[in-house]
């Protein structure tokens, strides 16, 4: 009886937030570009106007033109294809980085948050250590061990940015663990594991959703930078990052090629931030991260 | 106070010792021998021995990470660089200035612009000055901090021609990297001083203020703004790391001669003795830094304060309770 009406309050809030977030102009215009770019992302194979590979040296360095909207680079690459083809890259390791990173935050931040005492200890000592590498340099330690490339660039970003979810969810975890409801379902003898999957972590889920959301930005920036320094994505692949890399040479006489990759990323982030801006306000109006 | 800043001065040490391990571990796992990256592929094995044994890389793990503890905590000495056989320490220490100029700098102008922007934009919340600083702050966090650097060359360097693009030398060097470094700095704290002073402008003890006939402005440099300021100096902090970390890539983009750079042409070169002496190092700065924050966070909120000067034994009492 008690647990229907639990779920009863629990999707009333939900609905709540949807509206809020609906009412949120920006947080809409954000979605929708972002949705666009997805849907880019996804059929760029099909739609991009020149193969993103194809070398044409008679329009190497070639300036933004009715034919080639954004221009090409310095082997006459049309820019626009590849920056169109390139979401595809960024959009993905921002999210499976984020999707990674917060899956391992959750795991640790659920279990020192909920059983507390020594593992908590032992574990926020651990998180303490590497909390004291600045995350972009530890990203770049970790994809200078790991190697340059697409997934190992995933990897170095999530590990790095792993520690702010445990911290999250570990924090809202000790605002809820001493409720009334988490001692009726250890009293009922749910396990240890029901109770942190069932109980905790759906009440704590809010902050997590605005970390992650607002990560995914951060992650594509952090990749780009990467890339640029030359540890993520590696040339020819038209990532956003790797293309400013190729193009820095060429900034004086040719600034389209660096003009046009900056702006994808930095639209890409901005739709990022104004959408987690938005579901922040959504889910609590009074939670600041 | 005095025990808890010693308190926080010795937690420093099994974090720095912590770093220094994960990172040795880290690099020490990696494939790539560096014999082989410095003698060649095609360099006799007696050879190979030879140097192995004379750079210690033939002794177990354990032996090697101690021997390099013991070096780093007792003598201050990170080794030396694989390919040139210089002191990794003594390079840091000439190339430090550099980046922690730059990082310092980038810092402080972040929390000197970024948090007046901030506040100006609470108190006008909502009117056109709000939305537009806001939207600029916006743009400033969702700009890659090297392609700012590369706009800035652009505009500045090479097309009005008022500063250099690149290098070292007088101050002028400085102005483009430490603008491009702080730019997201400013803007992420311009939108913090925002969000925690527009909570305290919500506060019923501002509202009394306002109703007991005390002016606007004298409500927000009063009562506002010093309890705005106390979330604002921790963020201060991580927007330190930020800038340390926002420099290793703009060194690379201006190519100045800091430890960003040194620690990407050790990567380069897997020279890893380079490359931990580099995140040693960041780390303890970085450490150094979070605690001065600290610190001062205790210092101007005087609840945080009170904990530690007097309360530390009784919030000691309340936790064991808490944690039974």
């Amino acid at each position: 009886m008690k647990r229907r009406t639990d779920r009863k309050r629990e999707l009333g809030p939900g609905m709540q937030v949807f509206g809020r977030l609906a009412k949120n102009k920006a947080a809409m215009a954000g979605l929708l570009v972002l949705s666009v770019m997805i849907v880019i992302a996804l059929l760029s194979p099909w739609i991009i106007p020149y193969p993103y590979e194809a070398l044409d040296f008679s329009n190497a360095f070639a300036p933004p033109s009715p034919k080639h909207w954004f221009g090409c680079d310095d082997l006459g690459r049309d820019i626009l294809s590849r920056v169109m083809y390139g979401a595809r890259y960024s959009l993905a390791i921002g999210l499976l980085a984020v999707l990674v990173g917060a899956a391992i935050g959750t795991v640790i931040g659920s279990v020192t948050g909920y059983f507390g005492g020594v593992i908590d200890n032992v574990l926020m000592r651990f998180l303490d250590i590497l909390s004291a590498i600045p995350s972009i340099l530890m990203a770049i330690v970790i994809s200078a061990v790991f190697g340059a490339g697409f997934s190992k660039c995933i990897l170095a970003i999530a590990i790095s940015t792993m520690p702010q979810y445990a911290r999250v969810l570990r924090g809202s975890i000790m605002s809820v663990r001493d409720m009334e409801y988490l001692e009726a379902a250890s009293s009922i003898n749910c396990s240890n594991m029901r109770i942190i999957a069932r109980h905790i972590l759906p009440n704590s889920f809010s902050a997590m959703l605005v970390t992650a959301t607002m990560n995914v930005g951060t992650a594509i920036l952090m990749a780009a930078s990467l890339s640029y320094i030359g540890l993520g994505v590696q040339p020819p692949a038209p990532e956003w990052g790797a293309m400013l890399s190729g193009a820095r040479g060429y900034i004086r006489d040719y600034p389209h090629m660096v003009l046009f990759p900056g702006i994808a990323i930095m639209v890409t982030v901005l739709c990022l931030n104004m959408f987690g801006d938005g579901l922040r306000d959504a889910l609590d109006p009074k939670l600041k991260r | 106070m005095i025990r808890y800043i010693i308190k926080r001065l010795l937690w420093m040490i099994p974090v720095i010792l912590g770093v220094s391990v994960l990172i040795f571990t880290i690099l020490h796992f990696t494939p790539g021998d560096p014999v082989i990256m410095i003698l060649g592929r095609d360099s006799t094995v007696e050879a190979q021995a030879q140097l192995r044994a004379s750079m210690g890389l033939d002794r177990p793990f354990p032996v090697q990470l101690l021997s390099y503890l013991k070096d780093v905590f007792l003598h201050f000495d990170l080794g030396v660089s694989y390919n040139t056989g210089k002191s990794v320490s003594e390079e840091i220490l000439f190339r430090f200035p550099y980046t922690f100029m730059l990082a310092f700098s980038s810092m402080l102008i972040s929390v000197l612009i970024g948090i007046p922007l901030g506040v100006i934009a609470a108190v006008n919340q909502n009117k056109l000055w709000d939305r537009i600083s806001m939207f600029i702050a916006l743009l400033g966090v969702s700009m890659p901090q090297f392609w700012v650097g590369l706009l800035l060359v652009l505009l500045f360097a090479l097309r009005l021609g008022i500063l250099p693009p690149s290098g070292i030398g007088g101050p002028q060097y400085f102005i483009l990297p430490i603008i491009a470094n702080a730019f997201g700095g400013i803007a992420s704290m311009a939108r913090q001083g925002r969000s925690s002073m527009l909570e305290v402008i919500r506060s019923d003890y501002v509202t009394t203020a306002r109703a007991k006939g005390v002016s606007k402005t004298g409500t927000i440099f009063r009562h506002a703004l010093p309890n705005a300021l106390i979330p604002v100096i921790t963020v201060a902090g991580t927007s330190f790391g930020r800038s340390l970390g926002g420099t290793i890539v703009i060194e690379s983009v201006f190519s100045i001669p800091g430890i960003g750079a040194y620690m990407i042409s050790g990567i380069n070169n897997r020279d890893y003795p380079i490359v931990q002496g580099c995140v040693v190092f960041l780390a303890v700065t970085f450490s150094i830094i979070m605690l001065l924050v600290d610190l001062m966070y205790a210092f101007v909120d005087p609840r945080i304060k009170a904990q530690y000067v007097s309360g530390s034994r009784k919030r000691r009492v309340k936790n064991e309770k808490k944690d039974r």
